[in-house]
């Protein structure tokens, strides 16, 4: 999954691409770019149109407003990651037409350490 | 002295024709199987648009590839975007990013990075900004 991430992105640098050449490098396994997290939570994405319907929203209006990422550590395919995610802000904008729905998520690794934050803004319109 | 100017202009990243096969490894890779990134009929028959337009987190990890490219693989500390257009399939983007500063860290500098995607016709797809670490060991070679 990493690896056609990073070659639909055109990345070139093997140890993006390549077990061994990542391993040369001194990382444990190829190693993830830096947006790679959002694949990680498409995989739930399930638990966003939850949280959509438990906020009364309509799945089919929501626009991805912005996105971030805070990265602690290194991510490498092969690595096991716990991800929790919450709430933190519901905001209404333009005087009520959209409200804006933000979350964070934080990654952890076994041994409880953070290893990556994901930050994301989605824009319901309220139309 | 920060060997990092403030200004300094990281190598753009020009994608060349973004076709329908990178979009669909990307599909795979991110996990994003939203029909609108690669069926035209769809595109055109249910979302009422030209042709399918590519994901919106394609332009977000041009700025990671980008900013890695610079720095190198793991220097990226925090990467943030902000979507403003639709990019349609077939399209180049032009990816930039300037630094507007740099602070000494234990470990070397942290560069705050702007960013701006634009396609072709000069439309501004994405921006966003970045901090990434650049190891002093790294600066002095």
């Amino acid at each position: 999954m990493a690896v056609n991430f990073a070659r639909g992105l055109d990345e070139k640098n093997p140890v993006y691409l390549d077990r061994s050449a990542a391993q040369a490098a001194g990382y444990r396994d190829v190693l993830t770019l830096p947006t790679f997290p959002i694949a990680m939570s498409t995989e739930r994405v399930d638990l966003i149109f939850a949280m959509l319907k438990l906020l009364q929203l309509d799945a089919a209006k929501i626009l991805h407003g912005s996105q971030k990422f805070i990265h602690h550590q290194p991510i490498c395919v092969g690595d096991r990651l716990t991800g929790t995610k919450r709430l933190s802000a519901l905001t209404d904008k333009k005087g009520g037409a959209l409200t804006f729905v933000d979350t964070v998520l934080e990654y952890r690794d076994t041994d409880g350490a953070l290893v990556c934050e994901d930050h994301c803004s989605l824009v319901h319109r309220n139309s | 002295m920060s060997p990092i100017a403030s200004g300094t202009l990281l190598p753009v990243l020009d994608t060349g024709l973004i076709t329908r096969h990178r979009v669909a490894l990307y599909m795979h890779g991110s996990g994003d199987t939203n029909p609108i990134h690669v069926d035209s009929d769809f595109a055109r028959d249910k979302a009422g648009l030209p042709d399918c337009i590519v994901h919106g987190m394609y332009s977000m990890g041009l700025f990671g590839r980008l900013l890695a490219g610079w720095g190198g693989p793991g220097s990226v500390r925090s990467i943030e975007t902000r979507f403003a257009a639709m990019l349609p399939v077939k399209e180049t983007l032009r990816c930039e990013g300037t630094v507007e500063s740099a602070e000494a860290v234990p470990a070397g500098w942290l560069a705050t990075v702007a960013l701006k995607a634009s396609k072709s016709d000069g439309t501004l797809i994405a921006s966003g900004s970045a901090q990434v670490l650049i190891e002093s060991q790294k600066t002095s070679a």
